[in-house]
Parts: structure tokens; C-alpha cells; sequence
């Protein structure tokens, strides 16, 4: 087998790079990056040391570190329990492990929606689609009761 | 297991990190129907990180925003120490700017949970506000308030949506609850919004649904 074949390329924890770092193979990153991550039909793993302040495109995203900024993935981005997110992540399918942190928005494709992959500890939850009215505030009293155990108190400015 | 008063098990326990509590919530059954009826809608959900949530959110078509105010303020990063000896004054522009700064994104449903009762009172006003700004006109929020401040029960929570009309209580962090608001505080907190609708229960949180 000829070196890299089969395994990622890389970057260790003590690298640092700042710019734009594009590719055709899988990486494994531990180091740091400020700039952006572009490996359009590879997987990016995203090590427990590393730190990255990156726009990622990638068709797979594995994070064990810390991410700050956008993903985009057109197959599955996976947040485990040491990971950290902070940005938007746009994904076809996504898993994120409790203990895990997010903070941005989710947004995923329809592709995702019907062929969702939950991550380890995560209970599928079934899509029940019901009828169902739009919810609507109504106008009325002010009158309050305590009686039944989930009353309801209209009020209107 | 289903919740006690307290936010305690049944059998008097205070919830831990890996248990959860069921609990039922007209404010949720409420928003339910909502989130089944309308597709694609933007949500803000307000807390800790919920796979859960998240799962449940984007299985019915819509995008999730989450945040967790509660964390956030608790770091002393914000409080701005006084020339005067005064007690420090927490930076509530700055944190407003990192943690509710949307890029101009707009959302349809707000899952604002008991977060105000954990935040610094002077931070409450100004992120209802700036919820307000980035809630479409007809949006919704839900909200909880506890009714007690005495402990147990008052240990900060995340609510883990469920399909049906209860939603699963699981401690979250050490967050001390701050505040303890009535109706007609929780009205004026939500001055600026249309209208509200509050819900009540036998336990210790009051549950209300805000129109923008």
C-alpha cells in the first residue's frame, strides 16, 4: 500500500495555520487553524486538541475539539461528547452526543429529514404528523383559577 | 417517572444530571400543535445543548438556533467592576452582542423555558427586548416561571421536548435561581409583545405562551 492510502493525511496538535486549506483526501485535524477548511468530497475529523476559528465544506465532519465557525456538509456532520460548535452547521444528516456543545444554527436538508442517523445515546424519536389547528391566542378574560391543575389564563394588553 | 412538586421524583429525589422527569405542559401541547402544523419554521431553542431537541426540531422540518443564556451570564467575564466600590454592573450590551446576535435571521418560535428566573435581573429586560426584535410578527415564545424560590425544585433544568404533551426535566447546571416573578411582573416583562396567555399548574412553575 502506498503512504496515505487508506488512512487521513494529519496535522498535529503543535501545527498552527493560518489561511485557506483545501484538499481531495481525508484529514485529521488536531492543530490550529484560522482561515477556512474546504475538502469538498472528503471527511474532515476535527481532534479533541484541536482548536479551529474555520469555515468548513466537507462532505463528512467529525468533531472532537472546538469549532468556531460555519460547517457545510453534504453527508453528515457528527458533534461528539468532547466537541464543541459555535456557528451554523447545514448538513444532510447530523448526530450530536449528549455532554456535547452547540451554540448556532441547525439547519438540515430534506434528504436529512428522511433518512435521518441519530449518534450514540440519542433515542430516535418517530415523526408523527397530525392534523393539527394553527395555534391560536384567544382574546378573553382575566379571570384567574387555581382549581384545575392546567387552568388557562387569557389575558390581552 | 413523573414529577412531583419541586421539580422533585415523586418519591422526593431531586432530579439528576442522567435522570429525567416527565412533566406535563399545556404551554408545549400548545406549541406542539403548532410545530406540527406550520413547516419550516425558525426555532430558537434557549438552554443547554439538547441532542434531544435538536433531533426532535429538525425531524419536523424546521431549522434550531440554540443558545444557552444561563452559562453564558454566569461567567464573570461580563460584570464590569465599579471606580466607586459599588457592586459590579453587569456588561449587558456586550453580552447581548455575543450571545443574541442572529445576523438579521428572524425566528417563528422562541423556547425561552425558565431561563429569565436564572438570568441577572438588569439582563432579563434587554434580551426579552432583543428577542422581541428578532421575532416575526406573530411569533411565539413559552416560557416557565417558578412560583417558589425555595430549593429543592429550584435546581436550573433542561426541558427535553417529547411528542406529546409533557416534556422530560433533566438537571442541567448549578445556576441558582435569581428571581422569582408574578403575573403581573412576567406581564410587564412582556410589555412589548401582543398578548400572552399564561397557564397555570398545581406544581411550582407558571407556564405562559407570548405572542410577538
Amino acid at each position: 500500500m502506498k503512504l496515505g492510502e487508506g488512512s487521513p493525511t494529519v496535522i498535529g496538535k503543535t501545527v498552527g495555520i493560518r489561511g485557506e486549506l483545501t484538499g481531495g483526501e481525508d484529514l485529521f485535524m488536531d492543530g490550529q487553524i484560522d482561515g477556512t477548511i474546504t475538502l469538498a468530497e472528503s471527511r474532515l475529523t476535527v481532534g479533541a486538541n484541536a482548536r479551529l476559528l474555520a469555515d468548513i465544506s466537507a462532505r463528512d465532519v467529525i468533531v472532537f475539539g472546538r469549532v468556531e465557525g460555519d460547517i457545510k456538509a453534504t453527508g453528515r456532520v457528527e458533534l461528539r461528547q468532547t466537541g464543541s460548535i459555535v456557528g451554523d452547521v447545514a448538513s444532510a444528516r447530523l448526530s450530536i452526543e449528549e455532554g456535547s456543545y452547540m451554540k448556532g444554527n441547525i439547519n438540515l436538508t430534506d434528504a436529512a429529514i428522511m433518512n435521518r442517523s441519530l449518534g450514540t445515546g440519542i433515542a430516535e424519536i418517530p415523526i408523527v404528523r397530525q392534523p393539527a389547528s394553527v395555534l391560536s391566542i384567544t382574546e378573553g378574560t382575566s379571570e384567574e383559577t387555581e382549581q384545575a391543575e392546567h387552568s388557562v389564563l387569557f389575558r390581552e394588553k | 417517572m413523573r414529577l412531583g412538586l419541586f421539580n422533585t421524583a415523586e418519591h422526593g429525589a431531586p432530579i439528576s444530571k442522567s435522570e429525567r422527569a416527565s412533566r406535563h405542559s399545556s404551554g408545549w401541547a400548545q406549541m406542539l400543535q403548532h410545530l406540527k402544523a406550520q413547516p419550516e419554521l425558525r426555532v430558537l431553542d434557549v438552554g443547554p445543548t439538547s441532542p434531544n431537541n435538536i433531533n426532535y426540531l429538525t425531524s419536523l422540518g424546521h431549522s434550531v438556533y440554540m443558545v444557552d443564556l444561563v452559562e453564558d451570564a454566569a461567567r464573570p467575564e461580563w460584570l464590569l467592576p465599579q471606580e466607586d466600590g459599588s457592586p459590579a454592573k453587569f456588561d449587558v450590551e456586550r453580552f447581548l452582542a455575543a450571545n443574541l446576535d442572529f445576523s438579521g435571521r428572524g425566528f417563528d418560535v422562541v423556547l425561552f423555558w425558565d431561563t429569565a428566573d436564572y438570568l441577572p435581573e438588569s439582563l432579563v429586560g434587554p434580551v426579552l427586548e432583543r428577542l422581541h426584535q428578532v421575532m416575526y410578527t406573530g411569533a411565539y415564545l413559552l416560557a416557565f416561571f417558578h412560583t417558589r424560590a425555595e430549593a429543592p425544585g429550584t435546581a436550573f433544568c433542561r426541558y427535553n421536548l417529547t411528542d406529546s404533551d409533557s416534556v422530560e426535566i433533566q438537571a442541567a447546571a448549578t445556576a441558582p435561581l435569581l428571581s422569582v416573578y408574578n403575573n403581573r411582573s412576567i406581564e410587564k416583562l412582556f410589555s412589548a409583545y401582543s398578548s400572552y396567555r399564561f397557564f397555570l399548574a398545581k406544581d411550582n412553575l407558571r407556564e405562559v405562551i407570548v405572542t410577538r
